[in-house]
């Protein structure tokens, strides 16, 4: 089913922010385990369906993409999720795990520590979203996807009634800049409460 | 509370990972029998106790800042082997940890506005011991196959050297056989005509018999000097002995070898080389190149042509170039033509003997100096051969 995802200025801009003021939140956390200062920066939201969302991961260049999953429930529910590039998935690996690593060890490894990286940025914009909605979202043990796109594509009938908010995101780590998107399915219907409770919010900061 | 945390959590006994449940205050309300087995902290050991002094490492920022936000409900929160190691550091070995990956679930407490926190640990040191091992029988395997890739590349030289050994030895025998061969019995035939017949012979034939001798001796001559030289390669006698050399003296000097041939088919050589240019090179060698490519010019140029021989300095380096006015080399030969054994032979334009032999030794010579050869050849502008020298002992 299409649907015709129209937002005013002002809707995207607290959306944004909300994203933002999350991943904010999760760069303490990525810091402590880095020891060094990590930045985390969406500069861009766009809402899409799922037949369009192929089209805006390939800005990511990658042939293959990854993908931490984690399901939330609440007054409006669905999955986020955070995706990369393999390229980019191997390189965040090597930078936290604070070592040089050979192709085998990013293998061993590369599934548990992208869990817990994609673990720490979602909870944290889950969390924002949960605390700005005055909602308490029951959430789900994040699982990892190392074939996202074909896993995608497999299941794309499963989101036709979904609406998609993707937020590109840039983690600055040292010298690198790694970008990945904070992607969030919301069945329709969950996407209308999502947009009232914003509506709510814009009329309560205008009166 | 204990009592009905037990109560609630008494299955998680039975199960394979370790599991603990604290409270706001790191008080540690339940310790389940594979975490007791792990720590060797039976449970009335550890319930009740504070979980931060019994394992001061999750007072670091990276856990407790995270395992804090959990008591305000905050969602499952995962912590990696290859991040942190392990959550609970638990020996199995004299210096071995385990290897663990650790998840807390924020658990709503019963008149409370903190919750519980649930800790379960996965122990993924066999895992990752198989994992190593893996990866070791992976590089043993690696190895082994790169040495059997070299060990095959080694041997397809060796074949090469002996197909090369072989086609020289070939070549070797077809000079014996025929090249010297031919005019040896030209030469026979002549000394014979002269002994037997000298009494009825005019002056003017005697005197044209005896140039004729004269000519067959030095091409004889020319090819035993090669054929000696090269034998010398072949068998490792010849040493490399680098010095400055004027290449434009190297060239007039083989120019003078020269002249009397050209001269007969009114060849004109021409020596354009700058007498500043100074090569480090085996003074011996380098005359036996020019001398080839000199004698093959006047050879392959027909009567009123002319032979340019010249050079320039480029990349440390002299490229020294040969031109001739003569036959056009076929371009399947081309790159042929400097190899024992596929080498190219034609009679010169004069019906001159040549066995491709020349080349081969320039060829040989130019690469113990450092340098490489080539050829290019186009109808209507005869044949340029190009080598390089050193300019100093650098290369």
């Amino acid at each position: 089913m299409r649907m015709n995802i129209e937002l005013t200025e002002m809707q995207i801009d607290i959306i944004k922010e909300l994203m933002n003021v999350g991943v904010n939140e999760s760069t303490n956390i990525l810091s402590q385990i880095l020891n060094t200062e990590i930045e985390l920066n969406i500069p861009k939201i766009t809402f899409c369906q799922s037949d369009e969302l192929m089209d805006e991961l390939t800005l990511l260049g990658s042939e293959e993409l990854t993908a931490v999953n984690m399901k939330y429930k609440g007054e409006f529910s669905g999955t986020s999720q955070l995706v990369f590039s393999q390229e980019s998935a191997n390189k965040i690996v090597e930078i936290f795990s604070l070592q040089m690593l050979d192709n085998d060890d990013i293998e061993e490894n590369k599934s548990g520590a992208m869990i817990e990286i994609g673990n720490i940025v979602l909870n944290a914009v889950l969390a924002e979203f949960s605390n700005f909605f005055k909602d308490e979202f029951e959430f789900y043990i994040p699982d990892f996807y190392e074939n996202y796109k074909s896993e995608f594509y497999r299941s794309i009938d499963d989101y036709s009634d979904n609406i998609i908010l993707l937020g590109r995101t840039i983690f600055s780590i040292n010298q690198f800049d790694i970008t990945g998107d904070i992607i969030i399915f919301m069945k329709i219907e969950s996407f209308n409460t999502f947009i009232e409770l914003i509506n709510k919010y814009i009329k309560e900061i205008q009166e | 509370m204990k009592k009905e945390i037990e109560n609630n959590f008494e299955l998680y006994d039975f199960l394979p990972i370790g599991i603990c449940i604290i409270d706001e205050s790191y008080e540690i309300k339940y310790w389940n029998k594979r975490l007791a087995s792990w720590t060797g902290l039976e449970k009335d050991e550890s319930e009740g106790k504070n979980l931060l002094e019994l394992y001061p490492n999750l007072s670091k920022p990276a856990f407790k800042m995270r395992i804090d936000l959990m008591f305000e409900g905050h969602p499952p929160t995962y912590f990696s082997s290859l991040l942190h190691k392990y959550f609970l550091p638990v020996k199995v070995s004299e210096n071995e940890l385990q290897v663990q990956s650790t998840t807390l679930i924020s658990i709503p407490k019963k008149n409370s506005t903190k919750n519980l926190v649930l800790i379960s640990i996965e122990n993924e040191t066999n895992l990752h011991q198989r994992f190593q091992k893996y990866k070791q029988m992976k590089n043993k395997a690696t190895t082994e196959l790169n040495k059997r890739v070299e060990a095959e590349k080694r041997i397809n030289e060796y074949v090469k050297q002996l197909e090369e050994t072989n086609a020289s030895k070939d070549k070797f025998f077809s000079i014996i056989a025929h090249d010297l061969k031919s005019p040896f019995s030209g030469f026979l035939n002549l000394t014979k005509i002269l002994s037997e017949q000298l009494n009825f012979m005019t002056i003017n034939e005697i005197s044209e018999m005896s140039s004729a001798l004269k000519e067959s001796a030095n091409t004889l001559f020319k090819l035993l000097e090669n054929l000696l030289e090269w034998s010398r390669i072949q068998r490792g006698l010849i040493k490399h002995k680098p010095e400055k050399l004027s290449l434009n003296y190297i060239a007039k000097n083989n120019i003078d070898i020269q002249y009397e041939t050209a001269k007969q088919k009114k060849i004109e050589i021409l020596n354009k080389i700058n007498e500043d240019i100074e090569v480090y090179a085996d003074v011996s060698m380098v005359n036996t190149i020019l001398r080839n490519l000199l004698s093959n010019a006047v050879k392959f140029s027909f009567e009123d042509g002319f032979v340019e021989i010249e050079a320039i300095t480029k990349d440390d380096f002299a490229v020294v170039s040969v031109k001739d006015s003569g036959i056009v080399i076929p371009k399947d030969k081309l790159d042929k033509i400097f190899n024992i054994g596929e080498s190219y032979t034609n009679p010169g334009t004069s019906g001159e003997p040549s066995t491709g032999l020349g080349l081969v030794l320039c060829k040989e010579f130019v690469q113990l100096n450092g340098g490489r050869i080539s050829v290019n050849s186009t109808e209507g502008s005869g044949s340029i051969f190009t080598f390089t020298l050193p300019l100093s002992s650098e290369h």
